[in-house]
């Protein structure tokens, strides 16, 4: 189930408890979105995250039910962190389970393709000279 | 009444987070933001750019979308979630 959360997430237990929900599971394929250090050449010292609380979650849904039909997997999940981030610091996890791998990884990278395109998620950036909002779209 | 809600760099640049606004029957998108606009003193333009999005009760609409009594609308500039 979709979560967007200001803690941070345990990639290992969620990793464990993906791969646990069926017998049949035989992969499963995780991304990770950290925060880098670097941004169109400026030095990033951390990021900002700003949800539409309610519809953030549901799109979330969506994009899972989706990727769900979509693809032959057993199941996925998507975890998006809010507020402020450091350098290094978890951002988002998505996680895919299937019965052989490519279905996993295909499903992980269409949910974040998908994300970054439809779910109500700002990001500001914050440099030595200021912050700004990230307007481009990916 | 509908509740106008702004994100991001638009609440930043509009100077509000949310407004209640009055409905004299069923309106659209583009009025409520009109209103708005209106009784902030602010640039329309602030609250519908072409790289703007709109939701009315957290579902995708245009700037024409219906806007009925109750109605939460939203203004959301370019999305960027993920890395």
């Amino acid at each position: 189930m979709a979560r967007i959360q200001e803690e941070d997430f345990d990639i290992g237990a969620e990793t464990r408890a993906i791969a646990g929900r069926s017998g049949r599971t035989g992969a499963v394929v995780s991304f990770l979105g950290v925060v880098r250090d670097f941004s169109k050449g400026e030095d990033i010292e951390k990021l900002d995250f700003e949800h539409y609380p309610g519809m953030a979650e549901k799109e979330l849904v969506k994009l899972e039910n989706e990727a769900r039909s979509k693809f032959d997997i057993i199941d996925c999940e998507v975890i998006h962190r809010t507020g402020e981030i450091a350098v290094n610091g978890n951002i988002v996890l998505v996680l895919a389970s299937s019965m052989h791998r490519p279905a996993a990884f295909d499903a992980c990278e269409w949910l974040i393709d998908e994300l970054k395109k439809r779910v109500p998620i700002w990001k500001k950036e914050f440099t030595r000279s200021g912050h700004h909002w990230v307007q481009d779209r990916p | 009444m509908a509740r106008l809600i702004l994100f991001a760099s638009v609440r930043e640049r509009a100077g509000f987070s949310q407004m209640d606004l009055p409905l004299d029957g069923p309106a659209t998108v583009r009025d409520v933001l009109q209103m708005a606009a209106d009784k902030a003193s602010i640039d329309s333009s602030l609250l519908m750019g072409d790289s703007l999005l709109y939701a009315v009760n957290q579902e995708s609409v245009f700037l024409d979308g219906v806007v009925e009594e109750a109605d939460e609308v939203a203004v959301l500039p370019p999305l960027s979630g993920g890395v």
